[in-house]
């Protein structure tokens, strides 16, 4: 990415993308990381499904490109046709995989200070019980947490991203926080 | 992926995928506030007709008849289903007003006081626009008599001789009393004496339609506290029901 494109705001982009599709290219690259990961923590695909995933994700953005509204930061649109498409496929395809691709750095993140994290992070029997308490978090907890924590998105954010109202997402995250710890420390790991 | 960029946009090319227009992607939405708009109308009618199924409620009863009477009588024969419409509309709004895209966004307690304070202003708009008179009484000429009592409870309010409230026809005039054909067809003798009030100019003629504020003092007897003219259908009303009162004002 030269330093010219990076200073093309992603308003900027969507406008151009609407007549050149080569302009979209540019709006591809910006996401498709993010969205990588966000659908990678919050989901439990392959990285083959992930990439079809994000295509079908990218195709909806380019097709949806004048439902764009400006009052939205550009990133929380695209999470959220993200999301929704993410939605979509794992009501789809109704499978998911044993393993939850969270780093021990992820895991961190959503725990901090509800136990004290940095004396059992090195057992790798402790991340593995923390995996699988993640594991068994309602969707919509899981989403929640990664979208705080690991993706940082604000309250207000995540409030456009999932359409839920403020207080709902603030509760959401409290207790998903909550069931959590609470997990971790019934199987006796804290 | 190698080059995912590249790949979407060639996938975009090839497929020839165009950006929707906006008003493809957003006519459903266009369509709530569309929906919206109806039911803040229609809870504004129901409004205004709550006003109309109260104006044959002179403040000076309330002298009277007494608070407890007044309450009892106002709650048997309030206006439910006008309340219930607005009610109904209130709650279908806000949740339309949800699946709109910005629907998540608003305090459901905040918008449901602006919608209740968005359907007084204009219901009392309507009524200042005697709308809701023309509609009452549009609405009355096809009104079967067994639902009647629904839509324009206030008729009701004048057959409710036990709690004070009369209405009916002058039969015959005497000097302390008269005869009147009350609206369940019945003959009533209604005593007066110089207490009582009458709250219209003019004599008291055979064939007028009367309110009565009083009391119930025997077998279809009742002393009268105060008198007061029973408004008319309009001219215009074809009258299929003989002569009767008007309540819608």
């Amino acid at each position: 990415m030269t330093d010219e494109k990076n200073n093309i705001t992603d308003q900027a982009l969507v406008e151009a993308a609407k007549n050149n599709p080569e302009a979209f290219g540019e709006i591809v690259n910006r996401y498709w990381k993010r969205l990588f990961g966000f659908i990678r923590r919050t989901s439990y695909f392959s990285q083959e499904d992930i990439e079809d995933i994000l295509q079908e994700v990218f195709f909806k953005v380019y097709r949806y490109l004048n439902d764009y509204d400006s009052r939205l930061a550009f990133s929380t649109w695209i999470y959220q046709i993200a999301r929704n498409t993410l939605i979509d496929e794992i009501r789809k395809k109704k499978t998911r995989p044993a393993t939850i691709p969270l780093e021990t750095e992820d895991l961190k993140k959503i725990l901090k200070s509800g136990l004290d994290i940095e004396k059992e992070i090195l057992s790798v029997d402790f991340m593995e019980k923390i995996r699988s308490s993640i594991f068994d978090l309602p969707y919509n907890y899981r989403e929640i947490l990664v979208l705080r924590f690991l993706e940082e998105k604000s309250y207000e954010e995540i409030m456009d991203i999932l359409k839920k109202p403020k207080g709902t997402v603030a509760a959401l995250v409290s207790r998903g926080r909550k069931i959590l710890i609470e997990k971790i420390k019934r199987r006796e790991i804290a | 992926m190698e080059n995912p960029a590249q790949k979407i946009i060639e996938t975009i090319k090839r497929a020839k995928i165009k950006p929707e227009s906006r008003f493809s992607l957003r006519w459903k939405n266009y369509l709530f506030w569309i929906g919206l708009g109806l039911l803040a109308i229609l809870g504004a009618l129901s409004f205004s007709l709550v006003i109309l199924n109260f104006l044959d409620f002179h403040p000076v009863f309330f002298r009277y008849v007494g608070l407890r009477k007044m309450m009892h009588i106002l709650i048997i024969t309030a206006p439910y289903l006008w309340l219930a419409l607005i009610l109904g509309a209130l709650v279908l709004s806000l949740a339309i007003l949800r699946k709109t895209v910005y629907g998540y966004r608003y305090n459901l307690f905040l918008v449901s006081i602006i919608g209740i304070l968005l359907m007084s202003f204009l219901g009392t708009a309507l009524h200042l626009a005697k709308f809701n008179s023309r509609f009452g009484n549009r609405i009355s000429r096809g009104v079967p008599p067994f639902s009647r009592g629904a839509i324009f409870p206030m008729e009701k309010r004048w057959k409710s001789p036990e709690e004070g409230f009369l209405a009916g026809r002058v039969a015959q005039i005497r000097a302390d009393n008269l005869w009147i054909i009350s609206l369940d067809d019945e003959s009533w003798l209604v005593k007066n004496s110089a207490e009582t009030k009458k709250m219209f100019a003019g004599e008291i003629k055979l064939d007028m339609w009367l309110v009565i504020i009083g009391e119930k003092i025997g077998e279809k007897e009742f002393m009268a506290e105060l008198i007061d003219a029973a408004p008319e259908f309009p001219e215009s009303h074809p009258k299929k029901e003989g002569r009767r009162p008007n309540f819608i004002r």
